[in-house]
């Protein structure tokens, strides 16, 4: 189209735009008598004029518009209105109009501005409107800092924390609406006597839940106090003004243009539940927020502040000296609970709100054992297939997964991980049985028919101690359907079991996937789950399959990316090669639906492996336990990458419990408390968890492993030898117990035996240089064994991960060559 | 930061609002100062600051003007200016970006990607994305105005204001520009979809 053309195309446009729909046709028909073309381009592009595409809306593009201007919904077509009139003390905007905000009363005043109740004209609701006071935001520059900020708060959504829902200044003054609570703050709540120790742990709990969650988003709040928690109905509890303190932050000489928008400076708020490094005007990070916690739990269990004095100075100085008193009254653990978390420096803290959360979930089951009907759990057993079709096994199989998944992401329901629940319906036993077996008071089981491109399917939920049908329901969908079923079904479950349809933590992207895809997705979990070299390739097979009809199938790069970390463990290929390739599907995964916890978990777990980058494997776990604290998965891969290679192994230990409480039955989560236990120095449990394991399997090739430790780590090196040559007869001498093997025949004497494990030189077939490198050591070749480590370093070789405990290494550690090993893998 | 002649942002901002006969080649040193300056921020914004986050590019040419420019000595209006730029140099690198995936995606190349460029950047669609810029090109020949509209509001999130005073044009025109621009593009989208 020429430029004149277009240009008249655009006054067309903007004429027919501003009358109603119907006039439009007839308008433009008279006007275009001359170009019947120009007519009906122009009505096509006016159908256009509501619907305006994603992307020039999308939130990445156009939400952080600095000034404002644009509101979230895409809409500043008009120009602004003028600014209302500006009063004074800020009190008497009632009655007043701002944008389309109508002041309805004002609920408070603070240092940055009046708080008041308006109705959203637009969308009819009430809201919190923060008015802020012009000063208060200082130069233009504190301003754009602080909307930015604001604008990056506004993007958390969680239950626990007060939703900003709009930031604007087109009016001429800045304001945010947020979420309106009603109900009084948790500084009106703290009576003198303090509060009693359960409820405390309650409101702990949702304050650390919440905390988790913005600090995944990358958001501190920094202002952490009880007059910024709000009680609302039902004892929910909603943190307000994240990482609105900014504002105060930003003190004058932070202006240099080399300091960024996460640099701190001193808060001139409420001095007593300012962290040290705040008080000091160093940088603070989440665990800043930690120590506030602290403050606020030492508060409520005490009724008295952990810090205290007669001036701001006062406050400062005891934040930054004082040990409060320790709590007496509270239960031992709690009050190491709060000890922990107003260590002056943050090292000695919880590293991040997840732990602090599970701490007090530990706390909360010792406190009150059985609270009834506060923590049901359930599991769910595969579904039977009741269609003549043997392929439909995998849509059974993976009904019951995805109900477990979403499951999962339910607050206060235990459930049981897939490969526990699925364990135990394979030994075909009652409802009583499994509930002992697997300590659940529910068991969710149904069946599945499928005809054509419609499938039946019939679930209930059925009490374990006396086999009573708590609920049932039969449902007849198209194939397309299923995802949207899976999540119906889970809520059907919630509803029944804790009363009420709960918040899903995480919302699941919906991505519409073809049906065939979805089938080959199902399909590959199915074999996957079976676990055997040939099955892994068929697994494989499927996903490529699934992703070549829809690339952006988010659980399908997520399980391609499980499948190649697992490969990478096995030892038969250069580990470096194939942890790409899983980085490479973890990240796709994440770019699709960031929401995958799982995929977060694997990512961290790959920069273990392939970059050594601790701090990034740390951030990685925040942001999976952030999204589904309860997954077994995210638990056991935070304690053998994140914890166990730093060396923390009481932490490590707990995560592991925690996930074998969810998945008691399967065989890796016992493998791993097993290494743990191994690297840790407890011969007796690990030999316990292998014979647990072989009663579970009994021809599986890592119980026998783990026994074999056990007694090897016990200096019974005939019993291990024994244990450990059926392990790697079993595994067909991978590398994980060639090499254990090979070490324990040297510390049992038998070198010709240890020799002969050493890989044919010249060979091509790729050996882990972990079964040399074990080989030496037990043969006390010092020189040969550095050789080898150096070189599992270099292929990134998972078994030199846990270097620091490993007792193998033991007789190298004084060497300075080990030191060399750390530190290339920067842990020195 | 000013360190040196070519990356002292400040510097060419002055240029450009004092010394017409220079502005078009001040612009141009703008242009890569700023370029090279969003890409060595997303690079590191993906690697290690923000991990989880999605890329935001308004964000990013906001955290490039704080980095770049000497905010005691700048005005609005070389603020605006910058912004003008900096939009543009932000279109490319998102379209450099997308380009270098989808010829990824197309070979099957994981090995030409490197991971921490695939972290960020997930709120954009990269076909959506050179769409996008496929279509502001032709409305450039079309209506040059209202392209650049597009691309500062779209790009560098900037206010009508501030796109008026860049084009040197009333703010009623930009809004009718945007309001229109809007509704095209929309449909072209569509279209291509």
């Amino acid at each position: 189209m020429s430029s004149k053309r277009f240009a008249r195309l655009r006054e067309l446009l903007l004429r027919a735009a501003d009358l109603p729909a119907q006039e439009r046709h007839v308008y433009l028909e008279s006007v275009c008598k001359d170009d019947p073309e120009l007519c009906r381009e122009a009505e096509a592009i006016l159908a256009h004029d509501q619907g305006t595409h994603e992307i020039l809306k999308s939130d990445a593009l156009l939400h952080r518009m600095l000034d404002g201007s644009l509101r979230p919904d895409g809409r500043d077509d008009e120009p602004r209105s003028p600014a209302p009139e500006r009063d004074r003390d800020g009190g008497d905007l009632i009655g007043k109009t701002i944008g389309h905000h109508n002041i309805l009363g004002c609920l408070g005043k603070g240092g940055m501005g009046v708080v008041y109740t308006a109705r959203d004209a637009r969308l009819d609701r009430i809201v919190a409107l923060k008015v802020m006071r012009p000063e208060s935001l200082g130069d233009a520059h504190k301003r754009l800092r602080f909307l930015q900020e604001a604008r990056a708060a506004s993007r958390l959504n969680h239950p626990g924390i007060v939703t900003i829902y709009e930031i604007d200044s087109s009016t001429g003054l800045d304001i945010i609406a947020m979420e309106y609570v009603e109900g009084p703050t948790l500084a009106e709540r703290i009576p003198t006597g303090g509060v009693p120790v359960e409820r405390t742990l309650r409101f702990g709990r949702q304050l650390a839940d919440a905390l988790a969650a913005a600090h995944a988003a990358g958001i501190v709040h920094r202002d952490l106090k009880p007059s910024n928690i709000l009680i609302a109905p039902g004892e929910r509890l909603k943190i307000a003004d994240f990482g609105l303190a900014k504002l105060s932050d930003l003190s004058p000489d932070t202006s240099s243009t080399q300091r960024t928008l996460t640099d701190d400076g001193i808060v001139l708020g409420t001095a007593a539940y300012m962290s040290p490094e705040q008080a000091a005007g160093r940088a603070v990070d989440a665990r800043s927020d930690l120590f506030s916690l602290g403050c606020i739990l030492y508060e409520m269990l005490s009724g008295r502040r952990a810090f205290d004095g007669d001036s701001q100075a006062a406050i400062i100085a005891s934040v930054l000296r004082d040990t409060p008193p320790p709590l007496a009254d509270a239960p031992r653990m709690v009050g190491a609970l709060v000890e922990r978390c107003l260590q002056k420096n943050p090292e000695s803290r919880f590293q991040c709100a997840a732990d602090v959360n599970a701490a007090i979930e530990k706390c909360l089951r010792v406190d009150s054992p059985n609270e009834p009907g506060e923590r049901s759990s359930v599991a769910v057993l595969p579904f039977a297939n009741m269609s003549a079709r043997e392929e439909d096994d995998y849509l059974c199989e993976g009904l019951a997964e995805e109900i477990i998944n979403v499951l999962t992401t339910l607050p206060g329901l235990a459930v049981i991980a897939r490969t526990s629940a699925f364990a135990v319906a394979r030994l075909g036993l009652d409802a009583r049985e499994i509930g002992e077996r697997l300590g659940v008071d529910t068991i969710l089981e149904g069946s599945v028919r499928r005809s054509g491109g419609r499938v039946r399917v019939t679930a209930q939920l059925v009490e374990t101690t006396k086999g009573a049908h708590l609920w049932s329901e039969r449902y007849d969908r198209e194939m397309v359907d299923v995802l949207a079923l899976e999540d119906e079904i889970a809520g059907a479950i919630s509803t029944r079991l804790r009363g009420d349809m709960a918040q899903q933590r995480r919302v699941r992207i919906q991505q519409k996937i073809a049906p065939a895809a979805h089938e080959a997705y199902l399909e590959g979990r199915y074999h996957f789950a079976r676990g055997s070299a040939e099955a892994l390739g068929r697994a494989r097979a499927c996903y490529e399959r699934a992703l070549a009809l829809e690339s952006d199938f988010a659980l399908a790069h997520e399980s391609l990316a499980e499948l190649y970390f697992f490969v990478g463990f096995s030892g038969t290929v250069p580990p470096r090669d194939v942890f790409a390739r899983s980085a490479w599907h973890a990240a796709r995964a994440i770019e699709i639906d960031e929401t995958l916890a799982e995929a977060h978990a694997l990512l961290a777990n790959l920069r273990k492996e392939m970059d050594y980058d601790w701090d990034e494997v740390h951030r990685g776990f925040c942001r999976a336990l952030a999204l589904n604290p309860a997954s077994p998965v995210v638990r056991s891969r935070r304690a053998i990458s994140e914890l166990m290679p730093l060396g923390r192994m009481d932490e490590a230990l707990a995560e592991m419990e925690e996930a074998l409480h969810s998945d008691p039955l399967s065989i890796w989560m016992h493998y791993w408390m097993g290494i743990l236990l191994f690297l840790n120095r407890q011969p007796e449990r690990v030999i316990d968890e292998g014979r647990r394991m072989i009663e579970l399997e009994p021809s599986h090739p890592l119980a026998h492993f783990v026994l074999g430790g056990g007694y090897a780590l016990a200096g019974r090196y005939a019993e291990a030898v024994t244990a450990l040559e059926r392990a790697n007869r079993l595994s067909g001498g991978l590398a994980v117990t060639a090499s254990l093997l090979a070490w324990t025949y040297g510390l049992a004497g038998q070198d010709e035996k240890a020799r002969a494990l050493l890989p044919a030189p010249g060979s091509s077939i790729y050996v882990s240089p972990i079964v040399p490198a074990y080989v030496h050591i037990g043969l006390r070749e010092w020189d040969a064994a550095f050789k080898w480590l150096d070189r599992a370093i270099e292929v990134r070789d998972p078994h030199i991960v846990p270097i620091k405990t490993l007792p193998i290494l033991d007789p190298i550690r004084d060497d300075p060559r080990y030191a060399d090993l750390l530190r290339r893998m920067k842990l020195a | 930061m000013s360190d040196g002649s070519d990356r002292d942002v400040t510097a060419i901002l002055r240029e450009l609002q004092e010394d017409p006969d220079r502005a078009r080649e001040a612009a141009n040193r703008l242009f890569s100062a700023v370029y090279s300056e969003l890409r060595t921020l997303a690079g590191s914004l993906m690697q290690e600051e923000r991990p989880s986050h999605t890329l935001q590019a308004t964000a990013l040419v906001h955290e490039a003007y704080l980095r770049l420019v000497d905010v005691k000595s700048a005005d609005w209006q070389s603020r605006a200016h910058f912004f003008g730029v900096a939009a543009r140099a932000m279109r490319q690198v998102l379209v450099d970006h997308a380009r270098q995936r989808a010829a990824a995606k197309r070979g099957g190349g994981q090995r030409h990607v490197a991971l921490d460029s695939l972290v960020g950047l997930a709120a954009f669609n990269e076909i959506d994305l050179l769409a996008l810029d496929h279509i502001l090109t032709r409305l450039h020949e079309m209506d040059e105005r209202m392209a650049r509209v597009v691309e500062y509001r779209v790009f560098a999130g900037m206010t009508v204001g501030e796109v008026a005073h860049v084009l040197g044009v009333s703010v009623r025109t930009v809004y009718d520009d945007w309001r229109v621009a809007k509704m095209w593009l929309s449909r072209e989208l569509a279209e291509r979809s």
